[in-house]
């Protein structure tokens, strides 16, 4: 039973870290979406170290393998809790998501120009930007746009290094 | 300790893979190449240093047990989809780390709402994604209009139903 629980540990500790996001989400409307994410994370990260621990306790396993086993899950917790982040980041943000929606609701199809009226870069454009300024990522003064706390920014020159490195160019324009 | 080892290196061995075939030629369907690359060096190099570590330590109860290579197996999906996830964002201009950028590089002056609205357009935004869409065959074109293939309406049916279930608008 245990090799089970030790295999499944992350899998049951997702299943908290959805359940907890989800449920916190709809029923504590001060948290949004990345609290929400962060705590349902949290939780699930909680369960996998009183699981492992369980385990360790239960089972009588050594001290070094218990070690390994925490580590290799934490891994797979922390990746699989990755892709759940942008699972919802997806459902969120993606514009291939929300064009596939907008076609999906017509009721014989879209043109490029409807597609357009219903979601274009205007909306995109001023979206993110609400979202950058909630977040102070980005601050507005005297007409222009600087800026703010530095998170988003690293992320992007990561990201504009991992272009460089992998694809061998800086945009999918170039 | 095998089975972190092991995810790892066999990881590893993929991402160097799929890193010497982009600079060879970089593919149409990327995320689709992306999958199969994994798919192949995970089903080669799991029997390759399952008998190398047996044959190394002359112990044939060294190679893997069922709930060691269900956990490997485990590991190496959490790590593919993390990468591949991560690539979607190298693969595609995302707008938000783009206006960053632009608002970055126009340095103390700051950038005026004007000219980050010219530099960001329906030509760069929007259209090429339409087209990713009949690429990766999750919408076509009938008679002028976009529809969405099989593929393309279950796939979008997950996104709709764990919206409804957050009580959350529609994104974008």
């Amino acid at each position: 039973m245990f090799a089970y629980l030790q295999v499944l540990n992350p899998i049951i500790c997702l299943g908290i870290n959805a359940f907890f996001h989800v449920t916190s989400f709809r029923f504590i409307s001060k948290l949004g979406m990345l609290k929400s994410i962060v705590l349902g994370f949290l939780l699930g990260l909680f369960s996998l170290f009183l699981l492992e621990y369980l385990i360790f306790i239960k089972a009588g396993i050594a001290i070094n393998t218990f070690l390994f086993n925490l580590t290799t899950n934490l891994i797979i917790y922390s990746a699989l809790g990755y892709c759940y982040f942008h699972f919802i980041n997806l459902g969120e943000t993606a514009r291939r998501i929300r064009i596939l929606r907008e076609i999906h609701e017509s009721e014989d199809g879209l043109t490029e120009k409807e597609i357009l009226k219903h979601y274009n870069a205007k909306e995109i454009v001023e979206k993110r930007l609400a979202r950058l300024l909630d977040n102070k990522q980005v601050i507005y003064k005297d007409g222009r746009y600087f800026i703010g706390k530095p998170l988003i920014l690293w992320i992007s020159k990561i990201m504009l290094l991992m272009k460089i490195l992998i694809i061998g160019k800086k945009s999918e324009f170039d | 300790m095998k089975i972190l080892m092991l995810g790892l290196v066999i990881f590893f061995m993929a991402f160097i893979v799929h890193l010497a075939l982009w600079k060879i030629r970089i593919p149409q369907k990327q995320t689709m190449a992306l999958i199969k690359i994994f798919f192949v060096i995970f089903i080669l190099g799991v029997p390759y240093f399952n008998f190398f570590s047996a044959t190394v330590s002359f112990d044939i109860n060294d190679s893997l047990d069922f709930f060691e290579f269900i956990h490997l197996i485990l590991l190496y999906i959490a790590l593919m989809l993390s990468y591949i996830i991560t690539y979607s964002g190298i693969e595609a201009d995302g707008p938000t780390l783009v206006m960053i950028m632009h608002i970055f590089q126009a340095g103390e002056k700051g950038l005026s709402r004007e000219k980050l609205c010219k530099k960001m357009t329906d030509d760069t935004l929007v259209k090429p994604r339409i087209r990713d869409l009949t690429r990766d065959n999750l919408a076509y074109v009938c008679n002028g209009k976009y529809r969405l293939t099989k593929a393309g309406f279950y796939f979008i049916q997950i996104f709709i139903i764990y919206r409804k279930l957050l009580n959350a608008p529609k994104g974008g």
